[in-house]
């Protein structure tokens, strides 16, 4: 049973390996073979599942093998398996499926097929190998892996200037968190020990770092600034204020892509990092609370900006980072159960709500959704897949949604007032600008000259299951799989929480559905007051010309002088002058090489004599 | 019994002509001679230690000693043979192909 835990982690990675080596001309087993790579992770994840499934029991795994081995630092490689793995495990692993095959129509006249299908199986290799790490440095390099494979999908289309931008735009973005997450993970590794018994095991880390804490009431303020680094990570990688602005771009990759990565998987790595390692960040209570708030912020920030824009994938952009928010919020608030749980929905979804969008846009080859309309009368079939994926999305019963976002209000409502009233506006947000797409897209008249069909099944059948468990998720109990001891007990419904966001959401809906509907003249009136509010979203808060004015005229002087100070100071003053320094005194030197070889033993013997006269007679006597 | 000083005193003359041909003669193959002289030098205090001090080992280091020696004469002789044979010189200072 713990052995073929590795072939989780490795059956993607051997995908990865072979799909260099299809010749072009039988490109389409690339895209089997990603498949088959997945769906067999997906089943051994199913395997360890299932006592979990059947019987509610809660088994750990864990193994390892020793890596460096040297006096005062030990690191090894190994798996941790517990409940909060398998959940992100099926999730990645089964939403990944569907993707994957998804991916076989959508890519299916891609130039870079085999490169789209050998990314996404590294993808899959890093994002499990984040999920099952036993220790924070290796948890740190796939964290990285992931990085790369996310710049590698995001820039598919490399031709194109945007997407390339994009992909460099993620990838830096997410090194500034990364950066911090490195220093905090050696500030932990420090905090964990006396020098020689330190480690980074998660098994062992909670322990020694309570001890540390308990220790001394200094090392609370050392710990939550460690805690506030590792949060860094976080901030970069699941998108949060103010590293968010690379994932709005990061749409310029195809749609699945956006739809695995960008919504349901690798942005919800931060998510679970912080539920891994909760039990360390509930020891301090000032992170938690910075936590919260930056998480509350970023739901409502980024979903005022859903609203005006025109892109159907940036909408879900938007969304996801408000999504996000919520349940870095939720970790934030107390509970990692509640944000894993709406992670799991989330995934469901979004996932949905993206492989809907990408199948409209590649029948009609449209994303703005101003130029579609009417689309529900020719795609009847995706549109319901994209509806039950909006309900779900706003969280109306009985969609997944509704279970896990009532649990994150509830939560807020009983831990702060403050950030209920925002993610409750957050809930009418949602509801708004799902309501604006759904009637721009599929109602009135439609704007689109081609002919619209159906796609096949291959796009078809993900659709199919995602709605399913979009709509039955709640019903699951995937809450079950965080019944952990460190975890806090989720919060029962509370019904004045439920109908305050079920009327919130159905307000929502009703004025962005209706506000399109009222003809074009009517709402540019209407509109004409706010049109300085619109300019402020669509600019994004300015936080694109912030960041650019932040390079172009602070990090761009000083990376000139510190350039300045390498050629003048260390390459011409220092490098140079050590070099002639060294050429002048061996040009002096050189006469000593005289090449008698008599010479040579004159000097040697006096040399000998000399020295048994010294420690003879001498001072070395 | 001659005392121990008398083999050292011995022993030190043979170095210091072994020393004074290496550093004064211009044949390469009367420096090999001296070399040996000072080897043998080495030898003679290693066997009167040896035999004072009533311990076997300085005598297996002179069997070491004469061991190496006649490899190194082996290698010496043929090379400076070799040399003769192709610049037909015997002088080391002439030997200086490889100076810049």
């Amino acid at each position: 049973m713990i052995h073929i835990a590795w072939w989780i982690l490795f059956f993607p990675l051997i995908s990865f390996a072979i799909i260099p080596f299809i010749p072009e001309a039988k490109r389409i087993f690339a895209g089997w073979i990603a498949c088959v790579g997945i769906f067999f992770s997906f089943l051994i994840t199913l395997r360890f599942a299932r006592p979990m499934f059947d019987a509610g029991e809660f088994h750990t795994w864990y193994s390892k093998i020793n890596w460096i081995l040297i006096p005062g630092l030990q690191l090894e490689l190994g798996f941790f398996i517990d409940s909060l793995a398998i959940l992100m495990l099926l999730v990645v692993t089964g939403v990944g499926t569907a993707i994957f095959y998804y991916s076989l129509e959508y890519m299916e006249h891609d130039e870079g097929y085999k490169r789209y299908f050998a990314g996404l199986s590294l993808f899959a290799f890093s994002m499990i190998g984040i999920v099952i790490s036993g220790n924070l440095l290796q948890l740190f390099i796939f964290w990285e892996l992931v990085g790369l494979s996310s710049y590698l999908l995001i820039g598919h289309w490399y031709q194109k200037d945007e997407a390339a931008d994009a992909g460099k735009k993620a990838f830096l973005t997410n090194r500034i968190g990364d950066f911090g997450f490195l220093i905090g993970i050696l500030l932990l590794w420090t905090f964990s020990g006396p020098a020689g018994s330190r480690t980074l095991n998660f098994l062992q880390l909670n322990a020694s770092i309570s001890s540390f804490v308990q220790s001394s009431p200094a090392h609370a303020t050392g710990l939550t600034i460690a805690m506030l680094l590792i949060f860094c990570g976080v901030l970069g990688k699941s998108a949060q204020f103010p590293l968010h602005v690379w994932l709005p771009d990061a749409m310029e990759g195809p749609t699945p892509v956006s739809a695995l990565i960008h919504a349901a998987t690798m942005v919800a790595a931060g998510v679970y990092l912080l539920a891994r390692m909760f039990s360390l960040f509930l020891l301090s209570p000032v992170a938690l609370e910075i936590i919260a708030y930056i998480g509350g912020f970023t739901a409502l920030f980024a979903a005022t900006q859903a609203i005006v824009q025109k892109d159907i994938k940036r909408v879900l952009a938007y969304s996801t980072l408000s999504q996000l928010g919520y349940m870095v919020m939720a970790i934030g608030l107390g509970s990692a159960a509640v944000g894993m749980y709406h992670l799991t929905t989330h995934a469901f979804f979004k996932a949905l709500l993206f492989l809907g969008a990408g199948s409209i846009i590649h029948a009609t080859e449209k994303q703005n959704i101003f130029e579609m309309g009417g689309v529900i009368k020719k795609m009847p079939f995706t549109s319901a897949a994209f509806l039950i994926g909006t309900f779900a999305l706003i969280g109306f019963w009985p969609s997944s949604g509704f279970f896990s976002k009532d649990k994150i209000l509830a939560l807020a409502f009983s831990e702060n007032r403050l950030l209920f009233i925002s993610s409750a506006i957050t809930v009418f947000l949602t509801a708004l600008y799902m309501g604006r797409a759904i009637s721009l897209m599929f109602f009135g008249a439609s704007k689109i000259r081609k002919k619209l069909h159906e796609p096949s099944q291959k796009i078809l059948m993900p659709l199919l299951i995602l709605s399913i468990l979009s709509l039955a998720g709640g019903f699951f109990g995937f809450e079950r799989f965080l019944h952990d001891p460190n975890h806090h007990e989720m919060s029962g419904p509370n019904s004045l929480v439920i109908q305050l966001a079920t009327v919130l959401g159905l307000a929502g809906v009703f004025s962005g559905f209706f506000f399109y509907r009222i003809g074009e003249k009517n709402r540019k009136s209407l509109l004409q007051p706010f049109s300085w509010a619109y300019e402020i979203l669509m600019r994004k808060y300015f936080m694109d010309d912030l960041y650019d004015f932040l390079i172009r005229y602070i990090q761009q002087p000083f990376a000139k002088l510190l350039d300045w100070f390498e050629r003048t100071i260390i390459v011409e003053g220092a490098v140079n002058h050590a070099a002639s320094f060294t050429a002048l005194t061996g040009r002096y030197f050189k006469k000593l090489q005289t090449g008698r070889i008599q010479t040579y033993l004159s000097v040697f013997f006096s040399g000998v004599v000399i020295a048994i006269y010294l420690i003879r007679f001498g001072a070395l006597h | 019994m001659i005392p121990l000083t008398h083999y050292l005193i011995v022993s030190g003359i043979l170095f210091a002509i072994g020393a004074l041909g290496v550093l004064m003669r211009r044949n390469i193959i009367i420096m090999l001679l001296s070399i040996e002289i000072m080897l043998n030098a080495a030898n003679l205090s290693f066997v009167a230690f040896s035999s004072s001090h009533a311990d076997f080992g300085g005598q297996i280091f002179s069997l070491f000693v004469v061991a190496v020696a006649a490899s190194e004469v082996a290698i010496g002789l043929a090379i400076a043979v070799l040399f003769f044979r192709s610049r037909g010189i015997l002088d080391p200072n002439e030997m200086n192909l490889m100076k810049d």
